[in-house]
């Protein structure tokens, strides 16, 4: 054996694969209503439907009245390059591209909240919005984060 | 054929020929094998797929390299030098030098992509054991 681990560079960092490399964005960092867009793309063709977009005081927020992350594994879908074969080559879910260029971003479903990227105070209106989810009979996942 | 990659001259096989630097990203077991000799062959093409046809592909640009490396949980990418007259040849095989196609991603792919038929795996492996293809590592600037 001629080259082992130590010969190569090895890429595991999804994050900063993603930040170094405009091909992912295609040349400006994206701002946020590109991120959600992208999100919010991915949930329509994937069919997790109703989703709805909306932005509150700094903040996107897309929500989805389907949990898309509650299958096994999908957990990694923040932090990983996923490829998604069955719909299209050369195809990557979005949700790592807000984890790489968010300054804040949460989501929450089962009525818990998780902080992806830990960022500022959340406004009240978007408290409101996930206290409001937190109560009901709310079955889907939310997704928020700030760019700016 | 223009070679789009071509970045200096060297002496292969005699003769003074252009090379052309391609890269590949895959994971790192399948790196590591590509690297230590494993030639290439259907059975590897079909257990690291992904996505498109079955072949082996190869970028002008790192940076494209690095998007399907980063696909892998854990990635790397290899480069080849490949001398003017195997690039011919391969060409002349039926290798597609062209736009790396675009499919879901929403831009353009940097740089074009030689993309290696199933069928030319052998005169593929004939030209690295002939070193008119040398495989290295690749470790970004």
């Amino acid at each position: 054996v001629k080259y082992t681990l130590k010969d190569i560079e090895i890429l595991d960092d999804a994050i900063a694969i993603i930040r170094r490399n405009p091909i992912f964005y295609g040349g400006e960092p994206p701002r946020g209503a590109r991120l959600a867009a992208a999100l919010a793309r991915d949930l329509i063709e994937y069919g997790d439907l109703p989703v709805s977009v909306d932005f509150l005081e700094g903040w996107w927020i897309v929500a989805c009245e389907k949990d898309w992350l509650s299958g096994e594994g999908r957990s990694v879908y923040w932090s990983r390059i996923i490829p998604t074969p069955e719909v299209a080559r050369e195809s990557m879910r979005s949700e790592v591209l807000l984890t790489a260029f968010s300054k804040g971003l949460l989501t929450m479903a089962e009525r818990k909240v998780q902080w992806i990227v830990k960022g500022p105070e959340i406004p009240k209106a978007l408290e409101n919005l996930i206290k409001l989810k937190s109560h009901g009979d709310f079955q889907g996942r939310i997704a928020a984060f700030t760019v700016d | 054929v223009a070679i789009v990659a071509a970045t200096s001259t060297s002496t292969a096989g005699g003769e003074t020929n252009p090379d052309a630097v391609f890269y590949h990203g895959t994971s790192v077991s399948s790196g590591l094998r590509l690297l230590n000799g494993a030639p290439l062959s259907l059975e590897a093409a079909a257990a690291n797929k992904i996505d498109g046809p079955l072949g082996f592909y190869l970028a002008t640009d790192p940076a494209a390299a690095e998007f399907f490396a980063g696909r892998r949980e854990t990635g790397m990418i290899l480069q080849y030098d490949i001398s003017g007259r195997a690039l011919n040849g391969l060409i002349a095989g039926g290798a597609a030098l062209g736009p790396i196609p675009q499919g879901r991603f929403p831009f353009p792919f940097p740089g074009t992509q030689l993309a290696i038929l199933p069928s030319q795996f052998v005169q593929f492996n004939s030209l690295v054991v002939r070193r008119s293809i040398t495989i290295l590592p690749y470790r970004r600037k």
